[in-house]
């Protein structure tokens, strides 16, 4: 009875944001609290705005995972045209999310199969990830199939930030008192990756120019890349993107390096003064890391 | 030296073998030979900047090696140079300290298993020594210290050809180390540049001098016309200029019941060229120090002071000493940051071991994770022990060590070729902001050689800069320095000089490269106050308008600021 429904949360950054739309996925909106006041990301505040008054606020933004009845409402409506859906989330180690959703599959039970999948990222990477999970769908592919698919597909996503400070990181709690007191006499940037969904600090730099160059050292490290985009803070390229960009460009001449500006809930994770990098390697590359 | 009688009656045959305790006696006095003319030795700087004095760590290693040796009372040479050579091992400071004791090992092994020092062993002894040192160093250079142990071994090697006394075939090599000495300024032009003769070699040439001395006192009386000799070797060594020698102290201590002994070896304690002579009621006193309130307060407590007399012999001394009196931390104290819990690590993590050369710095090093600190630096150069100990101390099987001074690389890789149980990568760290940067990409679960790749690769991430206060006066790279004056010194080469800090400091930086640079730091010394240093580097950030500013309190000795441009 029906195709498979792909269901994803606000996290998921599209490049193209009209194939949300196109390909039917079903996105839960996080909310992020900034001082008193709570936005559901993508309906109430849109990410300039946002990242704008996060630099302006001396209070850290905070992430608020959907509930369990967020989903279950979302669950429930998608199970009137399907019984199969793949809930493709960002990754369990930085929010409640998953869980929620997991908890939410429960109540439906026997009526409609539901896949909580921990996509072990967020942002781009996530919506890569959820992008060809939904054009498998489409083309028919069974929800055992696409979640094989996707789980296949999980561990050819990098993603690299760094960030201006810590102050952020031990906010947010992600990082353990050993990593965040780190740092704390000298003016440090740490430079991030998602790793089994967890976000670790890789190394440490102490000026914008070396963290270019660290960046540009990582994605160097990738035989086959597939796509690759820089997000970055700012509606529009700064000094540090522009620097990294140029980089990157004469790296891997004959590659396009899209500029997206990330969500609020990658801010309220890292901050909002971050720079990364989104990998997804050629999954049939012969040598690809894995 | 075991003289036998009958030969010691027909010169010229002199000694011809030697047993373990005379041996023992010998070398000690190498080591008081030295002890007596270390701070010449201290003079022979290449940068008039206060640095790990080559003659006192010399003489530090010297000292140890002997204390090692001095309970035993065994006649066998093998063992006696071993134990010598373990001490000398352990005890060795800054690099020349280091090579030093290399020095030792090499003749230490030649003697291995034999009982006796005869000349054939000699000669073999000294040319395993020259090997082994040059062997010790990644890159030897001629016109240092391995060139007078190498020449010595060789005019050891000629003079066995036809003596075998023992006093000969030594008088010949210290000639010959004397004339290797003199020629080190045609071989390394630096030293030329300088004005001196290699301080390393210097220092050699004073234990090899004062063992033959010792051996000459026995047979002839040379006390008096020895110190001639040396007043002239003093002259040929010593820069043109008659600074950096301290205070020289003289004074009549009289008092009831003076012990000589007593005094004399409290004196001594204090400084060098000490000469303490009198009775029960007067003692005359003379001594060399850096700081004559300390001899002066301890005679008053003893009785009345009379026929004071206090030289300045350094121009300009008083800011030294000002800054040398704060600056007392010897390196064996444990580093004043316990305020921070220590980085959790796992047995098979890698570990840091950094050496810091103030509580700032150590506590920026032990920030960004490094989880043993040996305190030194400039000033005051850890021993291979110490290093060792700080290695020892870290619960990981894998260690990254950070010198962060040209003047202990040798020392840390010595100390890493011997812990037991632990594999040590030495990162080759120059500076404080080279260590500083070298950690920034440490990663405690990496895999060795991919963190020590990135750990090397980082260090040169940075330019560094150096203000402190000239020791001597010199012209150097086209800069000439008054001795007294603040020095700018950038990667270790002399760039500038003048009586304004912050002009100095300015032209420093400007030599840094500082506009290409994003990030200027400054780690602000122990003489400097905060609210000064932020003053300071406001003025900066009008001259850099674009860089970024930071700073941050060192805490090291001598040396104002140490900058770092990245």
């Amino acid at each position: 009875m029906g195709r498979v429904r792909i269901v994803t949360d606000s996290t998921a950054q599209f490049l193209d944001p009209a194939i949300v739309e196109r390909l039917g996925i079903t996105v839960v909106p996080l909310s992020v609290s900034l001082g008193t006041r709570v936005y559901r990301e993508g309906l109430d505040i849109d990410p300039a705005t946002f990242l704008r008054l996060a630099q302006q606020s001396d209070i850290p933004a905070r992430l608020i995972a959907p509930s369990p009845e967020d989903f279950a409402a979302v669950f429930r409506r998608l199970n009137q045209e399907t019984d199969q859906v793949l809930a493709l989330l960002m990754s369990r180690r930085l929010s409640q999310t998953w869980e929620n959703a997991l908890r939410a599959s429960k109540t439906l039970l026997g009526r409609c199969e539901i896949v909580p999948l921990d996509s072990m990222t967020l942002s781009v990477g996530l919506a890569l990830l959820v992008e060809r999970a939904a054009r498998a769908a489409e083309s028919g592919a069974s929800l055992e199939e696409v979640v094989h698919q996707a789980r296949s597909q999980l561990n050819h996503v990098y993603s690299v930030f760094y960030v201006n400070g810590l102050t952020y990181l031990r906010h947010t709690g992600l990082l353990s008192e050993a990593q965040t007191i780190l740092g704390t006499m000298l003016d440090i940037k740490p430079f991030l990756t998602i790793e089994e969904g967890e976000l670790i600090p890789m190394e440490k730099v102490r000026t914008q120019a070396q963290a270019v160059d660290k960046i540009v050292e990582f994605v160097a490290e990738f035989s086959a890349l597939e796509q690759l985009v820089i997000l970055h803070s700012a509606p529009h390229p700064t000094e540090r993107t522009r620097l990294l960009h140029e980089h990157l460009a004469t790296e891997f001449p004959g590659y396009s390096f899209p500029l997206v500006m990330y969500q609020p809930s990658l801010a309220a994770l890292i901050g909002p003064d971050g720079v990364g990098v989104v990998v997804y390697e050629d999954p049939n590359a012969e040598d690809s890391l894995s | 030296m075991t003289a036998k009688a009958d030969n010691a009656a027909s010169p010229p045959a002199g000694p011809t073998a030697c047993d373990g305790q005379a041996f023992k006696r010998l070398a000690a006095a190498g080591r008081d030979w030295l002890d007596r003319h270390h701070a010449l030795v201290n003079q022979l700087n290449v940068f008039p900047v206060p640095d790990g004095d080559t003659g006192t760590n010399m003489l530090m290693t010297m000292r140890n090696a002997i204390k090692e040796v001095e309970a035993n009372p065994g006649d066998h040479i093998g063992q006696v140079a071993a134990q010598i050579a373990h001490g000398a091992m352990m005890g060795s400071r800054g690099n020349s300290g280091t090579i030093l004791s290399q020095l030792w090992q090499g003749f230490a092994h030649a003697l291995k298993d034999h009982k006796t020092l005869t000349p054939e062993l000699l000669v073999k002894g000294l040319r395993e020594a020259s090997d082994t040192a040059y062997r010790g160093v990644i890159k030897p250079v001629e016109g240092t210290i391995l060139t007078v142990a190498r020449e010595a071994a060789e005019a050891a090697q000629e003079s066995s050809r036809d003596t075998q006394d023992m006093v000969e075939i030594l008088r010949r090599v210290v000639v010959r180390a004397k004339d290797a000495l003199a020629r080190t300024p045609e071989m390394l032009p630096i030293l030329q540049k300088a004005g001196v003769v290699d301080s390393g070699g210097s220092g050699l040439v004073y234990i090899l001098e004062g063992m033959l001395l010792y051996l000459q006192r026995e047979e002839i009386e040379v006390e008096e016309t020895v110190p001639a000799e040396v007043h002239d070797l003093a002259t040929a060594l010593a820069p043109e200029d008659e600074l950096g020698y301290g205070y020289d102290v003289q004074f009549i201590l009289k008092g009831d019941a003076l012990d000589v002994n007593t005094v004399r070896a409290a004196i001594d304690q204090m400084g060098w060229s000490t000469l303490v002579v009198g009775s029960q009621d007067a003692i005359k006193v003379h001594v060399h120090v850096h700081d004559p309130g300390i001899p002066l307060s301890y005679a008053v407590s003893l009785g009345t002071l009379s026929d004071i007399v206090v030289e300045n012999m350094q121009e300009q001394y008083q800011d030294y000493v000002r800054e040398r009196g704060a600056a007392e931390t010897p390196a064996t104290a444990q580093p004043a940051h316990a305020d921070f819990p220590p980085f959790e690590l796992d047995p098979d993590d890698i570990g840091v071991v950094s050496v810091a050369s103030g509580e700032g710095l150590a506590r920026v090093f032990r920030q960004l994770g490094a989880a043993g600190l040996v305190m030194g630096g400039q000033t005051n150069n850890p021993s291979t022990q110490e290093i060792l100990d700080a290695i020892q101390r870290v619960p990981t099987r894998k260690i990254i060590l950070l010198p962060n001074n040209k003047n202990i690389i040798l020392a840390a890789e010595q100390a890493a070729r011997l812990a037991t149980g632990q594999t040590v990568v030495v990162i080759p760290t120059r500076s404080m902001p080279q260590g500083i940067s070298a950690l920034l990409p440490y990663d405690p679960k990496g895999d060795l050689e991919t963190v020590t790749r990135a750990m090397l690769q980082a260090k040169d991430n940075v330019v560094t800069g150096e203000i402190t206060t000239a020791t001597r006066s010199v012209e150097l790279n086209g800069v000439q320095v008054a001795s007294g004056q603040i020095i700018g010194l950038v990667d270790g080469a002399l760039t500038a000089a003048g009586d304004d800090l912050s002009s100095v400091l300015r032209t420093t930086l400007e030599h840094m490269c500082s506009h290409e640079c994003e990030l200027i730091t400054l780690y602000y010394g122990n003489g400097i106050q905060e609210a000064e240093a932020r003053q300071v580097t406001d003025s900066l950030s009008a001259v850099y308008p674009n860089q970024e500013f930071e700073v941050v309190y060192g805490g090291q000795a001598h040396y104002h600021y140490i900058l770092s441009a990245e």
